[in-house]
């Protein structure tokens, strides 16, 4: 079973499990106050640059600022749209290309707006979170990965 | 004074190292840390980043404190 990294809520070690996504899933059962889950996963891409292929990506991060900064996102979305839940993961370490290293899980009570709301906040993870990927290319060279704006 | 810098993403490939205590008279706010760094470190120079004091992302020149923790951070590439 997968745990969040030591005292960090947000961050988890290594990929993120499917079943970490179906227990959390399980765990919203019990509020029946929610209609509407909207989920994003992002999963490393074997992209091809310049004829090299993608086979891993090594997370790191300025740990208690992505803590900081992924609260202070939660909070803003609370205080800008009706929102149950929001729980956002990141990983942290190698993520093999096919796995997941982002899961944001946005619950409400109507889908009016949800999808919407969503994009913003993955938007927002990939504007304001101090995380950095080194792309890993199957003949081990690497090169640090850069965010497009989309 | 005293200070911790932080050098993230490809900025630790290029210093070659992740963490200094600095301690120095020769700044006192972000830009002319900046500066001593750029002098010690001229890579420095081909690279963007942005400035964290604390933990929070700093907005033009800031005042600097002893004690003080500083990261030098690339463009994020998490999400």
């Amino acid at each position: 079973m997968k745990h969040t990294l030591n005292k960090f809520k947000f961050l988890i070690e290594g990929k993120i499990e499917s079943s970490f996504i179906a227990e959390q899933i399980a765990k919203h059962s019990s509020k029946t106050d929610i209609g509407a889950h909207t989920i994003f996963l992002g999963q490393v891409r074997a992209d091809n640059k310049n004829g090299k292929i993608v086979s891993e990506i090594i997370y790191s991060g300025y740990e208690e600022m992505v803590e900081k900064e992924i609260a202070q996102i939660r909070e803003n979305i609370f205080q800008k749209y009706e929102m149950k839940c929001l729980h956002i993961y990141h990983s942290l370490g190698s993520v093999k290309a096919g796995e997941i290293s982002l899961f944001v899980f946005l619950s409400a009570k109507h889908r009016k707006d949800t999808f919407s709301v969503l994009e913003d906040v993955v938007q927002q993870i990939k504007d304001k979170v101090p995380i950095w990927g080194k792309e890993i290319f199957e003949d081990e060279s690497y090169q640090w990965k850069e965010n497009n704006q989309q | 004074m005293k200070v911790n810098v932080l050098f993230f993403g490809m900025l630790n490939d290029a210093v070659k190292n992740n963490k200094l205590m600095i301690e120095s008279n020769l700044f006192s706010d972000t830009e002319s840390l900046k500066k001593y760094l750029t002098d010690k470190y001229p890579e420095l120079k081909r690279f963007n980043y942005l400035l964290a004091v604390n933990q929070n992302v700093a907005r033009g020149n800031e005042k600097i404190y002893d004690g003080d923790e500083i990261a030098l951070l690339p463009p994020f590439s998490g999400g």
